[in-house]
Protein backbone atom coordinates (compact mmCIF):
# COMPACT_ATOMS: atom_id res chain seq x y z
CA UNK A 1 0.00 0.00 0.00
CA UNK A 2 1.25 3.59 -0.91
CA UNK A 3 -1.44 5.51 0.28
CA UNK A 4 -4.95 6.50 1.12
CA UNK A 5 -7.87 7.80 -0.79
CA UNK A 6 -10.73 9.20 1.17
CA UNK A 7 -14.45 10.01 -0.64
CA UNK A 8 -16.86 11.67 1.08
CA UNK A 9 -20.58 12.82 -0.17
CA UNK A 10 -23.17 14.95 1.31
CA UNK A 11 -26.53 15.82 -0.60
CA UNK A 12 -29.57 17.68 0.92
CA UNK A 13 -32.44 18.41 -1.39
CA UNK A 14 -35.87 20.18 -0.40
CA UNK A 15 -38.86 20.97 -2.50
CA UNK A 16 -41.30 24.41 -1.44
CA UNK A 17 -43.77 22.21 0.48
CA UNK A 18 -41.04 21.05 3.18
CA UNK A 19 -40.11 17.68 2.01
CA UNK A 20 -36.50 17.15 2.46
CA UNK A 21 -33.92 14.67 2.68
CA UNK A 22 -30.62 14.29 3.00
CA UNK A 23 -28.13 11.88 2.26
CA UNK A 24 -24.48 11.05 3.20
CA UNK A 25 -21.87 8.40 2.68
CA UNK A 26 -18.09 7.96 2.74
CA UNK A 27 -15.48 5.30 1.89
CA UNK A 28 -11.59 5.10 2.47
CA UNK A 29 -9.48 2.91 -0.16
CA UNK A 30 -6.02 1.71 0.25
CA UNK A 31 -4.26 3.38 -2.94
CA UNK A 32 -1.21 3.34 -4.77
CA UNK A 33 -1.95 5.68 -7.99
CA UNK A 34 -4.49 8.52 -8.33
CA UNK A 35 -4.29 10.10 -11.71
CA UNK A 36 -6.16 13.78 -12.34
CA UNK A 37 -6.48 14.62 -15.83
CA UNK A 38 -8.78 17.12 -17.96
CA UNK A 39 -9.87 16.32 -21.21
CA UNK A 40 -11.19 18.96 -23.59
CA UNK A 41 -13.30 17.28 -26.80
CA UNK A 42 -15.86 18.21 -29.30
CA UNK A 43 -18.44 16.86 -31.04
CA UNK A 44 -16.36 14.28 -32.17
CA UNK A 45 -15.58 11.63 -29.83
CA UNK A 46 -12.11 11.29 -28.61
CA UNK A 47 -10.61 7.98 -26.57
CA UNK A 48 -8.40 8.37 -23.37
CA UNK A 49 -7.30 4.88 -22.25
CA UNK A 50 -5.97 4.68 -19.07
CA UNK A 51 -2.55 3.92 -17.93
CA UNK A 52 -2.38 -0.30 -16.81
CA UNK A 53 -1.86 0.72 -13.25
CA UNK A 54 -2.52 -2.26 -11.16
CA UNK A 55 -4.33 -3.48 -14.47
CA UNK A 56 -7.93 -4.90 -13.05
CA UNK A 57 -7.26 -2.91 -9.62
CA UNK A 58 -9.81 0.24 -10.81
CA UNK A 59 -11.31 1.47 -7.13
CA UNK A 60 -13.01 4.66 -8.05
CA UNK A 61 -13.44 7.30 -10.70
CA UNK A 62 -15.02 10.83 -10.61
CA UNK A 63 -15.99 13.04 -13.83
CA UNK A 64 -16.93 16.44 -13.57
CA UNK A 65 -18.24 18.81 -16.45
CA UNK A 66 -16.31 21.79 -16.36
CA UNK A 67 -17.19 23.17 -19.23
CA UNK A 68 -20.79 24.67 -20.79
CA UNK A 69 -22.25 21.56 -23.07
CA UNK A 70 -23.84 17.94 -21.78
CA UNK A 71 -20.84 15.62 -22.04
CA UNK A 72 -21.15 12.09 -23.36
CA UNK A 73 -19.26 9.81 -21.65
CA UNK A 74 -18.98 5.92 -21.95
CA UNK A 75 -17.01 3.16 -20.30
CA UNK A 76 -15.05 1.91 -22.37
CA UNK A 77 -15.26 -2.14 -22.70
CA UNK A 78 -17.88 -2.02 -20.08
CA UNK A 79 -20.39 -3.48 -21.47
CA UNK A 80 -22.60 -0.19 -20.45
CA UNK A 81 -22.20 2.75 -17.82
CA UNK A 82 -22.95 5.31 -21.27
CA UNK A 83 -23.63 8.48 -19.37
CA UNK A 84 -24.66 11.88 -20.22
CA UNK A 85 -23.28 14.45 -17.39
CA UNK A 86 -24.26 18.14 -17.74
CA UNK A 87 -22.51 21.28 -17.17
CA UNK A 88 -21.04 21.77 -13.81
CA UNK A 89 -22.30 18.12 -12.63
CA UNK A 90 -20.16 14.89 -11.90
CA UNK A 91 -20.07 11.73 -12.01
CA UNK A 92 -18.60 8.83 -9.36
CA UNK A 93 -18.23 5.02 -9.05
CA UNK A 94 -16.69 3.21 -6.80
CA UNK A 95 -16.43 -0.44 -5.59
CA UNK A 96 -16.47 -2.15 -9.57
CA UNK A 97 -17.38 -5.60 -10.01
CA UNK A 98 -14.44 -7.94 -10.91
CA UNK A 99 -16.19 -8.46 -14.39
CA UNK A 100 -16.06 -4.39 -14.65
CA UNK A 101 -12.17 -4.09 -13.17
CA UNK A 102 -10.76 -6.94 -15.96
CA UNK A 103 -12.78 -5.34 -18.92
CA UNK A 104 -12.67 -1.56 -18.32
CA UNK A 105 -10.03 0.29 -20.57
CA UNK A 106 -10.97 3.95 -20.65
CA UNK A 107 -13.06 6.25 -21.46
CA UNK A 108 -14.56 7.99 -24.91
CA UNK A 109 -15.79 11.56 -24.22
CA UNK A 110 -17.69 14.16 -26.32
CA UNK A 111 -19.39 17.09 -26.39
CA UNK A 112 -23.20 16.75 -27.29
CA UNK A 113 -23.43 20.30 -28.86
CA UNK A 114 -20.25 22.22 -29.07
CA UNK A 115 -16.93 21.74 -26.87
CA UNK A 116 -16.70 20.69 -23.27
CA UNK A 117 -14.07 19.97 -20.63
CA UNK A 118 -13.64 17.02 -18.29
CA UNK A 119 -12.12 16.56 -15.54
CA UNK A 120 -10.84 12.74 -14.49
CA UNK A 121 -9.84 11.54 -11.45
CA UNK A 122 -9.17 7.76 -11.04
CA UNK A 123 -7.73 5.45 -8.34
CA UNK A 124 -6.06 2.41 -8.10
CA UNK A 125 -6.09 0.26 -5.23
CA UNK A 126 -3.06 -1.42 -3.43
CA UNK B 1 -38.89 25.98 -6.04
CA UNK B 2 -36.75 23.83 -4.02
CA UNK B 3 -33.64 23.42 -3.99
CA UNK B 4 -30.38 20.56 -3.60
CA UNK B 5 -26.60 21.06 -2.60
CA UNK B 6 -24.89 17.80 -3.41
CA UNK B 7 -20.92 18.12 -2.63
CA UNK B 8 -17.86 15.24 -3.03
CA UNK B 9 -14.91 15.53 -1.73
CA UNK B 10 -11.81 13.11 -3.01
CA UNK B 11 -8.72 13.22 -0.29
CA UNK B 12 -6.12 11.19 -1.46
CA UNK B 13 -2.35 10.18 -0.08
CA UNK B 14 0.19 8.76 -2.35
CA UNK B 15 3.91 8.68 -1.38
CA UNK B 16 3.32 11.44 1.23
CA UNK B 17 1.86 13.71 -1.22
CA UNK B 18 -1.64 15.01 -0.37
CA UNK B 19 -4.21 16.18 -2.42
CA UNK B 20 -7.99 17.31 -1.85
CA UNK B 21 -10.57 17.69 -4.60
CA UNK B 22 -14.00 19.07 -3.50
CA UNK B 23 -16.89 19.87 -6.20
CA UNK B 24 -20.16 20.89 -5.56
CA UNK B 25 -23.23 20.91 -7.13
CA UNK B 26 -26.63 23.34 -6.44
CA UNK B 27 -29.65 24.07 -8.06
CA UNK B 28 -33.14 26.20 -7.14
CA UNK B 29 -35.50 24.35 -9.40
CA UNK B 30 -35.67 20.79 -7.24
CA UNK B 31 -39.38 20.41 -7.80
CA UNK B 32 -39.17 16.35 -5.76
CA UNK B 33 -37.37 14.74 -3.78
CA UNK B 34 -37.30 10.90 -2.72
CA UNK B 35 -35.32 9.23 -0.24
CA UNK B 36 -35.69 4.89 -0.26
CA UNK B 37 -33.89 3.03 2.64
CA UNK B 38 -33.44 -0.39 2.08
CA UNK B 39 -32.05 -3.22 4.13
CA UNK B 40 -31.82 -6.51 3.95
CA UNK B 41 -33.94 -7.51 0.66
CA UNK B 42 -33.47 -11.31 0.20
CA UNK B 43 -33.02 -10.79 -3.46
CA UNK B 44 -34.38 -7.92 -5.51
CA UNK B 45 -36.78 -5.47 -5.49
CA UNK B 46 -38.50 -2.84 -7.50
CA UNK B 47 -39.68 0.63 -7.07
CA UNK B 48 -41.29 2.81 -9.21
CA UNK B 49 -40.70 6.15 -9.17
CA UNK B 50 -42.80 7.79 -12.00
CA UNK B 51 -40.70 9.71 -14.33
CA UNK B 52 -36.77 9.54 -14.42
CA UNK B 53 -35.12 11.90 -11.75
CA UNK B 54 -32.07 14.64 -12.43
CA UNK B 55 -30.04 13.59 -9.65
CA UNK B 56 -29.59 9.65 -8.54
CA UNK B 57 -27.70 9.15 -5.51
CA UNK B 58 -26.73 5.76 -4.29
CA UNK B 59 -25.01 4.71 -1.45
CA UNK B 60 -24.42 0.88 -0.34
CA UNK B 61 -23.43 0.02 2.78
CA UNK B 62 -23.00 -4.02 3.81
CA UNK B 63 -22.08 -7.65 2.72
CA UNK B 64 -24.26 -7.38 -0.95
CA UNK B 65 -23.83 -6.92 -4.59
CA UNK B 66 -25.64 -4.57 -6.22
CA UNK B 67 -27.09 -3.36 -9.68
CA UNK B 68 -29.23 -0.98 -10.53
CA UNK B 69 -31.19 -1.21 -13.69
CA UNK B 70 -34.17 0.28 -15.85
CA UNK B 71 -36.99 -1.03 -14.02
CA UNK B 72 -39.07 -2.20 -17.28
CA UNK B 73 -36.40 -3.44 -19.43
CA UNK B 74 -33.77 -4.61 -16.94
CA UNK B 75 -31.38 -2.23 -18.42
CA UNK B 76 -28.78 -0.44 -16.30
CA UNK B 77 -29.96 2.62 -15.23
CA UNK B 78 -27.29 4.39 -17.13
CA UNK B 79 -28.88 3.71 -20.70
CA UNK B 80 -26.49 1.09 -21.91
CA UNK B 81 -27.28 -1.32 -24.92
CA UNK B 82 -25.83 -4.25 -22.30
CA UNK B 83 -27.83 -5.54 -18.94
CA UNK B 84 -24.38 -7.30 -18.44
CA UNK B 85 -23.88 -7.97 -14.81
CA UNK B 86 -23.66 -6.66 -11.68
CA UNK B 87 -22.41 -3.23 -11.73
CA UNK B 88 -20.87 -2.47 -7.97
CA UNK B 89 -20.04 -4.99 -5.53
CA UNK B 90 -19.83 -3.81 -1.72
CA UNK B 91 -18.48 -5.93 1.18
CA UNK B 92 -19.15 -5.55 5.15
CA UNK B 93 -15.78 -3.01 5.15
CA UNK B 94 -16.76 -0.85 2.48
CA UNK B 95 -19.30 1.38 1.43
CA UNK B 96 -19.94 1.76 -2.10
CA UNK B 97 -21.61 4.62 -3.88
CA UNK B 98 -22.80 5.73 -7.21
CA UNK B 99 -23.65 9.55 -7.92
CA UNK B 100 -25.22 10.22 -11.08
CA UNK B 101 -26.66 13.58 -12.77
CA UNK B 102 -28.91 12.19 -14.86
CA UNK B 103 -30.43 13.15 -18.22
CA UNK B 104 -34.13 12.33 -18.56
CA UNK B 105 -34.69 12.85 -22.20
CA UNK B 106 -31.64 10.19 -22.54
CA UNK B 107 -32.73 7.98 -19.54
CA UNK B 108 -36.32 7.34 -20.52
CA UNK B 109 -37.41 5.57 -17.75
CA UNK B 110 -39.67 5.43 -15.19
CA UNK B 111 -38.38 3.22 -12.32
CA UNK B 112 -35.48 1.31 -10.85
CA UNK B 113 -34.72 -2.09 -9.51
CA UNK B 114 -32.12 -2.45 -6.89
CA UNK B 115 -31.14 -5.80 -7.03
CA UNK B 116 -28.53 -7.33 -4.03
CA UNK B 117 -27.35 -10.86 -4.04
CA UNK B 118 -25.86 -12.52 -1.08
CA UNK B 119 -22.22 -12.58 -1.26
CA UNK B 120 -21.84 -16.14 0.89
CA UNK B 121 -24.45 -18.10 -0.49
CA UNK B 122 -25.38 -19.94 3.22
CA UNK B 123 -25.69 -16.48 4.84
CA UNK B 124 -28.00 -13.81 5.22
CA UNK B 125 -27.62 -10.73 3.05
CA UNK B 126 -27.01 -7.56 5.53
CA UNK B 127 -26.84 -5.37 2.69
CA UNK B 128 -28.34 -1.95 3.36
CA UNK B 129 -29.16 0.80 0.12
CA UNK B 130 -30.10 4.53 0.67
CA UNK B 131 -30.87 6.24 -2.59
CA UNK B 132 -31.95 9.73 -3.32
CA UNK B 133 -33.73 10.96 -6.45
CA UNK B 134 -34.33 14.40 -7.15
CA UNK B 135 -36.19 15.89 -9.87
CA UNK B 136 -35.73 19.43 -11.61
CA UNK B 137 -37.41 21.74 -13.12
CA UNK B 138 -36.19 22.87 -16.81
CA UNK B 139 -33.86 25.99 -16.42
Amino acid sequence: MRGTLNISHSASAETDDNETHSLTHAATFAVNYVSESDHNVTTLADTFPLDAVNNGSIAAILLVNLGDDNALVSFQNSGFLHMVIPPGRFVEVHRFSTEMKAAFAGFAIAAENTSTTVRAIVAWTA
Amino acid sequence: MGSITHSVTWAWSVNGARTSRTFTYTSDTVTRVTRIDLNNIPEDDTFNLGSMPNTLIIACNGAANIMVTDKANDAPVFAGTNPATTVIHSDATNNVGIDAALDPPNVDIEGIAVIMKTVHASGPNTGGVTILAVWEAAS
